[in-house]
Parts: C-alpha cells; structure tokens; sequence
C-alpha cells in the first residue's frame, strides 16, 4: 500500500497480468500436452538382429522396455501397430546414427504438468491480488461515503 | 574289505561319469570382435521424468554348455564405462565416482554358480554378480539357444556351433553401494534393470 493508505495502480495490474498469464499459459501447456499425447505411440526400441532371425527364428533385441513415445521419423519404424499386444518397432541403430533421442510422453507429461502447477499457482496468485484489492478499494470506497 | 572295494569301484565309476559329463560340455567364448554389434548388455532405469536406458556391445566371457545334458557355467563381464545412455553429459556423470566409478570398479561381472534347466529353453541360473566393486549372489532365468555348426551359422558370420544368451533381471542400486542423491530421484530409478543379450561360439 502507498503512503497514502491507497492501492498502488500496478497491483491490480499485476494481480490481472498473472491471472491472464496463468490462464493462457494453462491452456497453451494443455493444448501442447494433448498434441503430442495424439503423436505418442507404443513403441519398443529394437537393435536390428538378422542373425537372430536367421538362427533362432526370433530376431531384434529389445532395446529397454515399450515405451509410449513420439518419433516423427517414419524410416526409424520397422513393423507394429502401436497397440499394446504389437508395439511399434523402431530401429535403435537408425535413431543413433541420425542423432534422434525419442521423446516420451511421459517426459512431456512431467514437464507439462509441472508448468500447468506453477500456472495454476500464478492465477491463484493473481486471482488473490485482485480480490484483495477490490476488497481494498471497496473499503475505501465504503470509508468516503461515510465521511461525506 | 569287500565293502572298500565297492567304495573304491563307485567312487571310479562315479568319478568317470563326471568326467564324461564335463568332457562333454562345448566351450563357447563371446564373441566380442567379429560378431561384438550383434551383443548387446543393458541397464534400464524407469523413473517419472524418463525411462532410459544404458546399453554396451563391450561384453566378454567363456561359457561351458552341453545341450544334451542342459548342464553349464560360464563367466561374463561387460566393461561399463563404454555403457552409452545416448546423452554424452549423462555418459559422464553415470562414470563418475558418484556413480559407477568406471576407474576404480572396470568390470560388471556375472560368475555362475549352479544351472537348473526349466522348461524349453530356459534355465534358472544362480550366481555372483559383480557391480561397483560389491559382490552379491542373484538368480535369474536365462535363456540358452543352441545352434549346431552349419551353413547358416557360417552364412551369419559365426565360426562353429552359437549359443544366444539371453537373461533380465532386477537390481536395487543401494545393494551395490551406489545412491540415488534426492536432486536426481524423479529421473534415475533406485532399482534398475540389468538385461543382457549375447552370442558365443564353440571354441
């Protein structure tokens, strides 16, 4: 509060600034989030294994466990459908010597669920300033009718 | 005396039998020069920010297995500073003396103590597994593939009968002396899975 007893101008400024932000920034996060949850595909890392085939009737070595994941390069896919009986298969060697690092949906769901809570706290935050200063300033309003 | 004597006849026919059993076991080494890209040892951390995974063609060992018998042993020791997580700066700290230690501890090592077949091709094998300097015994299930010498093992590139190995199993990181600090615990796991997929052939 200024000397004065008054609400700063920018207060109210700020309270709006962050609830606008939050607000945006909220839906933004969401609407990203629910992009790349479309592009995200079941997906199993596999080194390419011909002598495996060749012998053992079974080739490709699982490269970690499936994984949900969005790789947009469809020259790194070798069979699947994505569906959780038949992952995608994708080539690990192709992904290394084209310096592709999958990225997965739950990496974008972390982070994105991280800015979501920091953006909800922002338009708690706003929305706090701008009660508090209409609280304020209808006390003040109510403190000058009385005087005159 | 006539007991002694059916002691002593046991003990050689016993002593016989053991022999043909372990002459009988086909030495196999993995083969980690012509054949090393097709082998593969892992490390799979599944944490809430990111699964990653660790992976190294750098494994060695000898192997002893009958496939008749289903009986074996064997030594196998990946190198784990050659262990790549596809993220060079994470290379660097996995090695680091806070994790791996790569320099004071060079080798993962799994030693087999007993063999158990199971059903098919598997097998339950207990043994004493070597990380990060601690010593600590575990049992897994293996699968042992057995191929004879032909002209598709030649035509793969493989010099005399292959065996696949191929074995998972779960380890908790504490157990072996390496902690998680709390800055990192939402990407790297406590417990990691340790996979491994190799060849060997006859020596």
């Amino acid at each position: 509060m200024s000397k004065s007893g008054k609400v700063p101008k920018l207060i109210p400024w700020i309270g709006w600034t962050l609830l606008v932000v939050g607000f945006g920034g909220f839906v933004i996060a969401r609407v990203i989030q629910s992009d790349y949850e479309s592009r995200a595909v079941l997906t199993q890392r596999v080194q390419v294994d011909k002598a495996g085939a060749a012998l053992f009737g079974d080739g490709n070595t699982p490269i970690g466990s499936p994984q949900q994941m969005i790789i947009d390069d469809p020259k790194a896919v070798i069979k699947g459908t994505g569906a959780a009986s038949d992952p995608r298969q994708v080539d690990d060697g192709y992904l290394q010597a084209h310096n592709i690092y999958p990225l997965q949906l739950k990496t974008v769901r972390y982070m994105s669920g991280l800015a979501m809570e920091g953006l909800v706290g922002c338009q708690c935050l706003g929305l706090l300033l701008v009660l508090l200063v209409r609280a304020k300033q209808r006390k003040e309003y109510r403190q000058e009718n009385a005087a005159n | 005396m006539k007991f002694n004597q059916i002691l002593i006849s046991s003990a050689v026919i016993l002593a016989a039998l053991t022999t043909e059993a372990v002459a009988q076991q086909k030495h196999f080494e993995i083969d980690n020069q012509k054949n090393k890209y097709r082998n593969v040892a892992q490390i799979e951390s599944v944490a809430d920010f990111e699964t990653f995974t660790g992976k190294t063609n750098e494994i060695s060992g000898t192997i002893a297995f009958d496939p008749k018998t289903r009986k074996g042993a064997g030594k196998i020791v990946v190198d784990p500073a050659t262990i790549d997580t596809a993220i060079p700066l994470r290379n660097e700290h996995r090695k680091s003396a806070g994790w791996l230690d790569t320099a004071k501890y060079p080798q993962i090592v799994f030693e087999v103590e007993k063999v158990q077949p199971l059903k098919n091709e598997e097998y339950k094998v207990t043994g004493k597994f070597t990380l990060h300097g601690v010593t600590r015994k575990i049992s897994t299930n293996v699968k042992v593939q057995y191929h004879g010498a032909d002209v598709s093992t030649k035509g793969n590139g493989f010099e005399g009968d292959v065996i696949r190995l191929t074995a998972k199993f779960n380890i908790l990181l504490s157990d072996y002396g390496i902690t998680v600090p709390s800055a990192v615990a939402g990407k790297v796991a406590k417990d990691v899975t340790i996979s491994l997929s190799s060849y060997a052939v006859s020596k």
